[in-house]
């Protein structure tokens, strides 16, 4: 980095800090803001400062808000005693954009991983339970990720929460719009087979 | 360079940058290596969705010119141990499977042995063929493999033979069994009776890459347990990340 001058060198630096960023990348981006007006450099110092400050986890579902709870969690209308259980707030923001899902979500914050040290304790699985009573809640949508730990995380939950008169369901597993069952592997070919949905319903 | 193919069991994943995957595989030709699927999170057609945490794959890799990852071509699905998904308990087992077999193996040191071992130890867990034997025998076997074999033939004090009367103590830093007359049983040093140490030596020595009937009773089974938990604490010389979590249900 020697090249540049120390200030430059700094940009640089925290740039290549990013994922996905590397190091020609870090150089574009800061030199990018080194010849853009001073108001992108004041807006996006702002932004960052922000984000830092004002982001924080709804006390109620652990997504991630500027006002607490956030704005679903208070949305009336969205309290029809469905919960929407998912990994991560990447998740909830896919499902919000398909407009399907109408009700409540709970933000676990991660899945049951023992290889990454993450066990029950450390999922938002204590502030689920407290939830049941207090929404009202009759049913239990699980979308998590189809992946090892998204799915043992699923029958983990399904156990857990047998027996509390809540009709729990699983979001289905199968092929995508476009795909091509030529390229499907195995293990979703059979599932899709497996649970296959009858065509006059 | 050539490709390589060989079968492999996905060991960790790892997202890298947008679209790729960094894998940890562990190949029954070359051992633990790591590589990259380019776009393999973007794209399904390439890897078809192999590249999951305990599956059995056939895959094929090129060395890159530098550095030690190489690069996956294509992954084909051989089993994908499904038993695993669907319970908890299972993926504790598979998951403390694949930290001792990291640990013992850490990159580039081949053994075919370890390789079979992982495979059926999964496959025996995933259709819940006796899973707590399995995991014994797992344990025992995979520290025989990585050069920790528990030393069942004399008193490492004064070297007396053991030919199988009595109770015979284990001692965790010699590795090696001690007799009564050097020792006293304890929770440092856990005993074994005759069927115990019968039990072990078959384990140990066997042909077959996994026995997953240990054909002792259940308290050998429990003296087992208590002398592999602290062989490989001792040897591993730190607790495996999953054991915490084994444990509530080691004993159960
Ligand atoms: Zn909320
Ligand atoms: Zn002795």
């Amino acid at each position: 980095m020697g090249v540049y001058p120390p200030s430059l060198g700094r940009l640089i630096e925290q740039f290549s800090k990013f994922p996905g960023v590397g190091k020609k990348s870090a150089e574009r981006l800061a030199l990018y803001v080194l010849r853009s007006p001073k108001e992108l450099a004041e807006g996006l110092a702002q932004s960052l400062l922000d984000v830092k400050e004002k982001i924080k986890l709804c006390s109620v579902c652990f997504n991630l808000t500027d006002t607490d709870p956030c704005p679903i969690c208070t949305d009336q209308r969205r309290a029809n005693g469905i919960l929407c259980v998912i990994e991560g707030p990447g998740d909830q923001l896919a499902i919000e954009k398909s407009g399907a899902f109408r009700g409540r979500y709970h933000i676990l914050q991660g899945v049951l991983s023992p290889l990454d040290g993450i066990g029950v304790e450390d999922l938002r699985i204590s502030e689920l339970i407290s939830r049941l009573k207090k929404e009202e809640i009759r049913e239990i949508i699980l979308a998590l990720n189809p992946t090892v730990e998204g799915e043992a995380t699923a029958s983990y939950l399904t156990d857990f929460l047998k027996g509390r008169g809540l009709s729990i369901t699983r979001i289905a597993l199968g092929i995508p719009l476009g795909g091509d069952l030529k390229y499907i592997d195995s293990m979703t070919l059979k599932r899709s087979l497996d649970n296959r949905s009858p065509c006059d319903s | 360079m050539e490709p390589k193919k060989t079968e492999a069991i996905i060991l960790r994943t790892r997202d890298l940058g947008e679209s790729d995957l960094l894998v940890t595989f562990f190949s029954s030709l070359y051992g633990n290596l790591k590589g990259v699927a380019k776009g393999a999170r973007r794209s399904s057609k390439r890897f078809a969705n192999s590249l999951s945490t305990f599956s059995l794959v056939d895959l094929q890799s090129r060395e890159r010119r530098s550095g030690d990852l190489v690069l996956l071509e294509s992954c084909e699905l051989l089993d994908g141990f499904p038993g695993i998904r669907s319970d908890y308990n299972l993926l504790l087992r598979a998951s403390y499977m694949v930290e001792m077999t990291e640990t013992l193996f850490p990159s580039n040191v081949p053994s075919f042995e370890m390789f079979q071992l992982l495979r059926f130890a999964l496959e025996a867990i995933s259709k819940r063929q006796n899973v707590d034997e399995s995991m014994i025998s797992f344990q025992a076997r995979a520290m025989k493999i990585g050069g920790f074999g528990i030393n069942l033939s004399r008193c490492s004090r004064c070297g007396r033979q053991y030919k199988g009367e009595g109770r015979a103590l284990f001692h965790p830093p010699s590795g090696s069994i001690v007799c009564l007359a050097c020792e006293k049983e304890s929770v440092m040093t856990p005993g074994m009776g005759p069927d115990t140490v019968s039990a072990l030596h078959r384990v140990q020595s066997s042909e077959r890459p996994l026995s997953n009937r240990l054909e002792c009773s259940d308290n050998a089974v429990s003296e087992l347990k208590a002398v592999l938990t602290s062989h490989i604490e001792h040897c591993l010389g730190k607790k495996l990340k999953s054991a915490k979590y084994l444990h509530p249900i080691r004993f159960q």
